[in-house]
């Protein structure tokens, strides 16, 4: 047993030997940050390589650097065959997202404001796919669409899309809706609106940032999406599955160059998909 | 005077709980009603059915003479100031005041007027551009009271008005509020759980009880004849003694309380000799006899002992042993120099008297206690 | 119209169409998965016999024993490896970074990988491994070794390192969420108490932030276990993962009966994790109070 008077002892003693300190910075904290840092960098690592190859002449991926080109670039933006499967991509995104919206909303709605049999059930479902690996998804309307005689194309790859990434506007709206405050709803019909006119007047745009948000990183999802358009898609390819099938040939700048570009369009999307979906940026400031 | 609405027997069930159970009311036209009661004692339900946001299981809903019990909000001439306002948060001021007669279709002429009307009424012109965020919570109440009254409601429904209010600004606003209503001539309900904003702002006070009305009347009515004790121990302080009958004769009931006797008037009550009663006496309407002073023969006369002394500003409360099971506290004015000379220490033997007319006798005895007394 | 009747009628018109969609895309392919699962192959495609053939080759076949185990086991390192990267970061962000601001600022940046291609970020730890590769050549460059290392590419050390890298993010998110959502009195009451800063960590953040790791490691293995692009870029020859062979049914061997009957042996172990986790993460918000 330790007695008061000890432990009163140790307490007066224990801090001051314990952390060195470091011109005001202990040991622990020290620490920390730097393996904060190490972690950060080895995050970043990659990207950052990916970016400096693409400006390097030198087509094998090595050190040392060997002068700056822009080369890459103009190869690959003359690359016919990436064009289209570029093309093809952003045709797929825009499908996709508007699927998402028309069938994520009513649902996100139907689970907020309705009670009906099989509620816990179409929850647990409309999630499946972002939980499930997505090469379960790929290969369940593989065989979906073989039993029914669909052909392979674009078409179906949206679909696939569709289906996968419902559940992120799902999941998002229907957050938003269960924060949102009802009785703005209930003023507006005391106010003397009809059920659609509060609708679209009050309840879509306070649920629009959710909106929004979702839509982008639905989009940015469907941009890179691959284990379910590896079986999904008929001839036509989207990006990442020509740069798949690069790739697994050998490796090459141009394709550095086109990730560089879509890293940047895919961070300007997110960094816009945070500042909406935070609301920092909705109408903050007193207008004059 | 008309009735502007009456609701009859509504009765709304949620599931597990009986909120609104068989209330029957009657609203006069250009009246400030209050529906007043702890929370869960079905106020707000009801005030919801007037609104059209619940539909009752059974009973009707009479406004101005119409069946409303079925219609939706937006098909009723009453407007409701929500409880923390719902203003629509993406909307700047004028907009969330101009949106009632935007949907109702009014040219856009007109509208710009009648919302720079109700921004000077509400004395925040200057506000118009701003979003509900930007406001205090005093100004979204006055934005939120606009945007209701823009649409000429012929009924005001006001549902906890100040409860998002700090103190202070509570009462100024219940006097705003009072004053408002006798400039519009408009009727007002308006649901509270606290009793002095009800007894200030009130023309009449309905008393809620799990879903039943426990009395209606006037604050004045309420305070002096509180119906049940469930009222009076609601309604202002009070000291809910139990006492023991020993004598009923003509008019005067005689009761025994500790080592004293209390005589209170029938009012047209008959408690049994032997019967355990409950008395209601307001701690104001106690006298301390200091200095051998005189009281009215008819009066009561009690003897007891100083307990505690508990300070409220401009009186004190002065909780008395009378030999009995529970101390009676009684209200000292210290207004007046007086009074505060005449303020008896704790511990000093003292004489009450106390008028017996001013004494309600309830012959069902309640567990209502003398908590809050003080 | 009644109340009820018109709560329903707007409840068809809201969902008449989503349902049709859910029901379609979603729960038909499952279901028709499920049905295959029980069917067999035979040229040119399968035939609807019922029988448990498939599970049953599934069970016998120690191949598919070993690729079951070596996705379990691979997986689980990467969450092991993402987790003793994410927990100093979120610790340091949350509890050593005053500014709120700098605080998201970093927390934006650990997620916004995320976002960036998976593909591409498996591929660049491709150009970063190689033979030919980054470290090599900076290696051979700064004169620590003469010739390059072979030991870096197509080996099970390069897949847990990208698929650590990949899945990192998943782990950090829920543990930022827990380690935010612990009140700082805790903290101070430890050390008021006279605990100190390790003793402090041990007894009570650590513990606070049990239901966080779960979801992270939840998260990443489900992740890694399903993952099929990695093993192929980075994997060698010894890297062949559930996945992988779920793939392969449905492309070359050309049995998809067989596929199915693997998509649901690893629907239902993702199922089963999750539902694991969920009823521990349940618990331990309970101990939370």
């Amino acid at each position: 047993m330790t007695t008061y008077e000890e432990v009163r002892v140790r307490e007066r003693v224990e801090p001051r030997q314990m952390f060195l300190k470091l011109g005001g910075w202990d040991v622990s904290t020290a620490t920390l940050t730097v393996a904060a840092a190490c972690v950060l960098a080895f995050l970043y690592l990659p990207i950052v390589t990916l970016m400096v190859f693409s400006f390097n002449a030198n087509p094998i991926t090595r050190l040392p650097l060997t002068e700056w080109t822009f080369f890459w670039y103009e190869k690959a933006f003359g690359n016919e065959i990436l064009l289209t499967a570029l093309g093809n991509s952003l045709i797929v995104a825009s499908c996709a997202v508007t699927i998402c919206l028309c069938i994520g909303i009513p649902t996100a709605l139907a689970l907020d404001r309705y009670d009906f049999p099989g509620k816990t059930a179409l929850r647990r479902l409309v999630i499946l796919p972002i939980t499930l690996p997505g090469l379960i998804t790929g290969v369940s309307m593989l065989t979906f669409f073989k039993m029914t005689g669909v052909q392979l194309s674009l078409a179906t790859v949206i679909i696939g899309h569709g289906t996968a990434l419902t559940a992120i506007v799902v999941t998002n709206v229907f957050a938003r809706l269960q924060r949102f405050d009802r009785r703005i709803e209930e003023a507006s019909a005391d106010l003397g609106a009809k059920p659609l006119r509060t609708f679209w007047h009050i309840t879509l745009p306070n649920i629009r940032s959710a909106i929004i948000g979702s839509s982008l990183i639905a989009f940015t999802l469907s941009f890179d999406e691959i284990p379910v358009t590896y079986f999904l898609t008929g001839r036509d390819n989207t990006l990442p599955m020509y740069i798949w099938s690069t790739i697994r040939r050998g490796m090459t700048p141009e394709i550095n160059a086109i990730g560089t570009v879509i890293i940047g369009v895919s961070i300007v999307l997110l960094l816009s998909s945070v500042f909406i979906m935070s609301d920092s940026g909705v109408r903050k400031r007193p207008r004059k | 005077m008309v009735n502007i609405v009456e609701i009859h027997n509504l009765t709304k069930t949620f599931p597990g709980v009986v909120a609104v159970d068989n209330v029957s009311l009657e609203i006069r036209e250009g009246e400030l009603m209050t529906m007043l009661g702890p929370s869960g004692c079905g106020k707000t339900t009801t005030l919801r059915m007037i609104g059209g946001f619940e539909f009752p299981d059974t009973g009707r809903v009479i406004l101005e003479g119409e069946d409303v019990t079925r219609l939706p909000p937006y098909k009723r001439r009453v407007n409701m100031m929500f409880q923390d306002f719902a203003l629509f948060p993406h909307l700047t001021v004028e907009k969330n005041i101009a949106y009632g007669m935007r949907v109702a279709g009014m040219a856009k002429a007109e509208l710009v007027r009648e919302v720079a009307r109700m921004l000077e009424m509400i004395e925040l012109p200057d506000k118009a551009k701003n979003l509900p965020s930007e406001l205090s919570n005093g100004q979204k109440q006055r934005v939120a009271l606009a945007r209701a009254l823009i649409r000429r409601p012929r009924v005001l429904l006001l549902d906890e008005p100040m409860s998002a209010l700090d103190a202070k600004l509570r009462e100024t606003m219940q006097v705003e509020l009072k004053h408002l209503h006798e400039k519009l001539g408009l009727t007002f309900v308006l649901v509270t759980h606290d009793q002095t904003e009800a007894l200030v702002m009130s023309d009449r006070v309905v008393v809620m009880d799990e879903g039943r009305i426990a009395q209606v009347g006037t604050p004045i009515e309420l305070y002096d004849n509180p119906a049940t004790p469930y009222v009076a121990n609601f309604l202002g302080t009070s000291n809910m003694v139990v006492a023991k009958v020993t004598e009923v004769s003509g008019e005067t009931i005689v009761t025994e309380y500790g080592s004293g006797t209390i005589r209170v008037a029938a009012q047209g009550k008959r408690p049994a000799v032997g019967s355990e009663v409950m008395l209601c006496i307001r701690p104001e309407k106690v006298r301390v006899l200091l200095n051998g002073q005189d009281s009215p023969e008819s009066f009561n006369r009690l003897d007891g002992v100083i307990a505690e002394q508990f300070f409220h500003g401009a009186s004190v409360h002065l909780a008395l042993d009378v030999g009995a099971a529970t101390s009676i506290v009684i209200q000292h004015q210290l207004d007046t120099a007086e009074g505060q000379a005449a303020l008896p220490p704790a511990g000093q033997r003292v004489s009450l008297s106390i008028d017996p007319a001013s004494i309600t006798l309830f012959e069902e005895v309640t567990a209502y206690g003398a908590e809050d007394r003080v | 119209m009644s109340q009820s009747r018109r709560r329903l009628f707007g409840f068809a018109a809201l969902f008449a169409g989503p349902a049709v969609w859910w029901g379609t895309v979603l729960l038909a392919p499952y279901a028709i998965m499920f049905m295959i699962s029980f069917y067999s192959k035979q040229f040119p495609f399968m035939i609807p016999d019922f029988q448990f053939g498939n599970y049953i080759h599934l069970v016998s076949d120690p191949q598919y024993y070993l690729v079951l185990s070596r996705s379990l086991k691979i997986a689980f390192f990467v969450s092991v490896v993402a987790f003793f990267l994410s927990y100093p970061l979120t610790y340091f962000m949350v509890f050593k970074v005053k500014s709120p601001r700098v605080r998201l600022l970093l927390y934006v940046a650990t997620i916004i990988p995320l976002w960036v291609s998976y593909l591409l970020r498996a591929y660049t730890w491709k150009t970063i491994l190689g033979t030919e590769g980054i470290l090599n050549s900076f290696l051979i460059w700064i004169g620590i070794v003469d010739e390059p290392i072979q030991l870096f590419l197509y080996n099970q050390f390069a897949m847990v390192i990208t698929m650590a890298y990949i899945f990192t993010p998943f782990m950090v998110m829920p543990i930022y969420a827990a380690l935010e959502k612990i009140p700082r009195s805790l903290l101070e009451a430890s050390k008021d108490l006279g605990i100190g800063k390790f003793g402090t960590f041990f007894r009570i953040t650590l513990p606070l932030t049990i239901p966080g790791i779960l979801a992270g490691f939840t998260f990443t293995f489900c992740l890694a276990a399903g993952d099929f692009i990695s093993p192929q870029l980075v994997g060698g020859p010894y890297s062949n993962m559930i996945a992988n062979v779920v793939a392969t049914q449905y492309g070359i061997a050309n049995d998809w009966p067989m596929g199915s009957a693997l998509s649901m042996v690893m629907l239902f172990i993702v199922l089963g994790i999750i539902t694991l986790s969920d009823k521990f993460e349940r618990i331990g918000r309970l101990n939370l109070g």
